[in-house]
């Protein structure tokens, strides 16, 4: 065991921040800096600048172009990328990715790796269904093989950015024999196939992310299930795994916190900042230390190997990670004071320029409350975690 | 930065385990009422003899000259076995804070007899029982053609009833706060035991012109106060690895109470609402985990002022994570959460000691917004 950080840890973290603060776009940094959403193309020319340096896909194993950095390198990564107002890391990357490298056949990884770190080629996830939201293995959108297809018909739903994605890696029912996981295959389909059709869902701050996703006679080649039919619930677990970081939201804590503060140095209330005001300068103190303490939650877990059982679960990285980003949020509503009161989504959510009322941190706040309801729920809701998170307990402990 | 132990953490981690399960057995059955349950001289010289008394001694002064990973694991492993033994106080606080002392007899003579386990230091730093302010010092030194006594009253000294010396703060003639050593057993010292929340005994300690160690204090002019506040860093960087220790085996009794206690005809494990409140304990022990490894990387310097901010950070949320824990499991063991006799008393009352002891959760968070 060795705590500390070395010289060269240190050197990194300097060089990075100068070298992310400079790369940045002035017009995305001020939509971040602005709480305003962005656009694909955004994202798409923010990762295309990392991808030159080989800095697309920090997660990601040297031989599949990664540039090899420890967990605490990737963190200040991250964390220089946040200061600098950069866009956030997509999540699909670190998802798609490693589980074509763990499962994807040569043709697979030749065909769809390479658009993965420039997002030339944008995924979207299809596991959802309007039946099947935490009990993913009662899904029901079907494939039947026909000749070297599937043919696809069910519905996928709460499906982020379908309606900016050329393909999605999908789980499908392949199967009705043994236990319902047993009968589930992970397939890529082309968005653009004839039968599928995309509907926007908006949600409670009126941002459209979400989408259903219709699949009526979609026809899709043998060639795209990833491992073997009805092995998918292997892959969607190695997925589950591989986007465990992502899950701790450590970035988009950050994010949140230092638009936080930024709003609490510039509001005054009873004659003094709210950062000054002893309501949220002690519930902003909490929030740093318990961000400080998932800081370090996130570099166990990223330290140890796949299956290592003293490291923290995946589990505990989501709740913690969803505890931040709700009282953050939380926070942020009750920073916004009367402003909040008034809210312009078309600016917030960068489908129109311009000013907003009373500017673009209070226009914000509401909004962002609302967004970040969202993430007790993505990724298995917390009280999914929770109960896995007792069982992982109750093999260790429970039985001595 | 590496998170597993390497083989030198694993052979002392071995060896520290086999002790507390020689010394304390594989559970430890004592309750706060047991008293006197506090430590012993015999287990003192064990843990000296193993090298725990001189852990953080430098090695030219007989000790191991270890820093912050193997407070670490020693003092997790001594919570775990809800050990009474006066490790933060005696090992950790008084010497660190001797360590950083200006050079001479005083100095070396003492670090060497608490490697040898001969003397058992208890810092007495408080004198007001309404805040944890190290300045409010009324105690002070008269000097006496060059023999320096001590006056003054010291409250709630940490382990002080069975310590051998006491390490005090008092201000010089000239005014100034530093630090000093005087024996127990000096004529003008009296030491009146009190029972603490856990079953240790603290003490509040008199000073009526105690003769003071070496006729000398322990730094130069201005330097005292902020090498206390450093000592003491460390010291409750291993309280809260000790509480980490204490939180794991509660979250065991726990878990095997759920699995075996039932009702309505299944172990209540089975039950969502208990699974999920355990969920919530795991979460704060895992988080109190990570902050105060946190905390141990900032202290690793060892430089002075340096990690006070995140052991302030750490200290704070170990409280409030301690509580999720010890509340979590009294709940879910029901009555007999509320049962003095049963072993998971013991646990709750140390970890709340803990939380009351060199600064809690209220006095470290805004510790911790001053210093970062």
């Amino acid at each position: 065991m060795e705590l500390g950080w070395s010289t060269s840890d240190l050197e990194f973290r300097e060089m990075i921040r100068a070298e992310i603060s400079a790369l940045v776009p002035a017009d995305i940094r001020t939509r971040v800096e602005n709480i305003q959403h962005l656009k694909k193309e955004d994202y798409q020319r923010w990762q295309t600048i990392l991808a030159e340096r080989n800095w697309a896909t920090p997660a990601w194993p040297p031989e599949y172009g990664g540039p090899g950095w420890s967990p605490l390198r990737r963190i200040f990564f991250e964390e220089a990328c946040f200061l600098a107002g950069a866009p956030r890391p997509i999540p699909h990357i670190n998802m798609i990715g490693p589980v074509l490298q763990a499962f994807g056949t040569e043709a697979q990884k030749e065909r769809f790796l390479p658009g993965i770190p420039s997002l030339t080629e944008w995924w979207c996830q299809g596991y959802s269904e309007p039946s099947s939201g935490s009990d993913l293995a009662s899904l029901r959108t079907a494939a039947v093989r026909d000749g070297d297809h599937y043919i696809v018909n069910g519905q996928k739903t709460w499906t982020s950015w379908a309606h900016w994605a050329d393909y999605m890696f999908c789980l499908v029912r392949t199967s009705d024999a043994g236990r319902p996981q047993e009968g589930i295959t992970f397939l890529l389909i082309d968005m653009s196939t004839p039968g599928v059709t995309v509907r926007p869902i908006y949600s409670l701050d009126g941002a459209h992310d979400l989408n259903d996703v219709f699949l009526q006679d979609v026809r899709v080649p043998v060639e795209n299930v990833v491992l073997r039919e009805n092995e998918g619930w292997t892959v969607a677990k190695y997925l589950l795994n591989a986007e465990r970081t992502e899950i701790a939201g450590l970035g988009q804590t950050k994010r949140l916190l230092q638009y936080a503060e930024r709003l609490a140095a510039g509001q005054r209330r009873d004659g003094v900042t709210l950062a000054d005001h002893p309501e949220f300068r002690s519930r902003l103190a909490r929030i740093r230390i318990d961000l400080k303490a998932h800081e370090w939650t996130v570099m166990r877990v990223m330290a140890a190997g796949h299956g290592d059982a003293s490291a923290p679960s995946a589990s505990v990285l989501k709740i913690c990670g969803t505890d931040l980003l709700e009282r953050t949020s939380d926070l942020l509503m009750d920073l916004g004071g009367p402003a909040a009161l008034a809210y312009d989504p078309a600016v917030h959510l960068g489908r129109a320029n311009g000013a907003a009322p009373y500017g673009h941190a209070l226009n914000g706040t509401a909004a962002t409350y609302l967004e970040f309801r969202k993430a007790g729920i993505i990724g298995g809701t917390t009280e999914i975690q929770k109960t896995l998170i007792y069982k992982d307990a109750a093999a260790r402990w429970g039985t001595s | 930065m590496r998170f597993d132990l390497d083989a030198d953490q694993r052979a002392l981690t071995a060896t520290i385990e086999k002790f507390a399960h020689d010394t304390y057995g594989a559970r430890s059955s004592r309750t706060p009422e047991d008293a006197p349950a506090d430590y012993s001289v015999s287990v003192w010289r064990r843990m000296s003899e193993l090298g725990l008394t001189g852990l953080c001694v430098p090695e030219e002064c007989g000790g191991l000259g270890f820093s912050v990973v193997e407070i670490l694991l020693v003092s997790e492993i001594l919570g775990r076995a809800l050990s009474p033994e006066p490790f933060a106080t005696a090992a950790i606080v008084a010497a660190k804070l001797l360590e950083a002392s200006a050079a001479g007899p005083t100095r070396d003579s003492m670090l060497l007899a608490i490697s040898n386990g001969e003397v058992r230091l208890a810092p007495a730093f408080y004198e007001s029982v309404a805040d944890y302010d190290l300045q409010s010092v009324d105690a002070r030194i008269s000097d006496e053609g060059g023999r320096l006594y001590i006056h003054g009253v010291k409250e709630l000294v940490v382990d002080g009833a069975g310590a051998t010396h006491f390490i005090v703060t008092a201000r010089s003639e000239a005014g100034e706060i530093n630090a000093y050593v005087v024996p127990v057993d000096v004529e003008g010292v009296k030491v009146s035991p009190r029972l603490g929340l856990d079953g240790r005994w603290l003490a509040s300690a008199e000073f009526n012109g105690a003769a003071v160690e070496g006729d000398a204090p322990l730094f130069e002019s201005g330097e005292a106060l902020a090498n206390v506040e450093h000592a003491l860093d460390f010291g409750n960087l291993s309280l809260c690895a000790e509480a980490l220790g204490l939180m794991d085996r509660m979250l065991h009794l726990t878990a095997m109470h759920l699995a075996v206690r039932e009702q309505f005809g299944k172990p209540i494990g089975t039950f969502q609402a208990l699974q999920h409140r355990f969920a919530d304990m795991v979460v704060a022990m895992e988080q109190s985990r990570s902050v105060t490894w946190m905390a141990a990387a900032a202290l690793e310097s060892g430089e002075l002022g340096a990690g006070a901010s995140d052991l302030s950070a750490a200290k704070s949320a170990v409280c409030r994570y301690g509580r999720t824990v010890l509340e979590g499991a009294i709940q879910l063991h029901g009555g007999m959460g509320m049962t003095a006799d049963f072993e998971l008393a013991g646990y709750v009352r140390r970890l709340l000691a803990i939380e009351k002891t060199w600064g809690d959760r209220v006095y470290h968070e805004l510790r911790f917004l001053e210093a970062s």
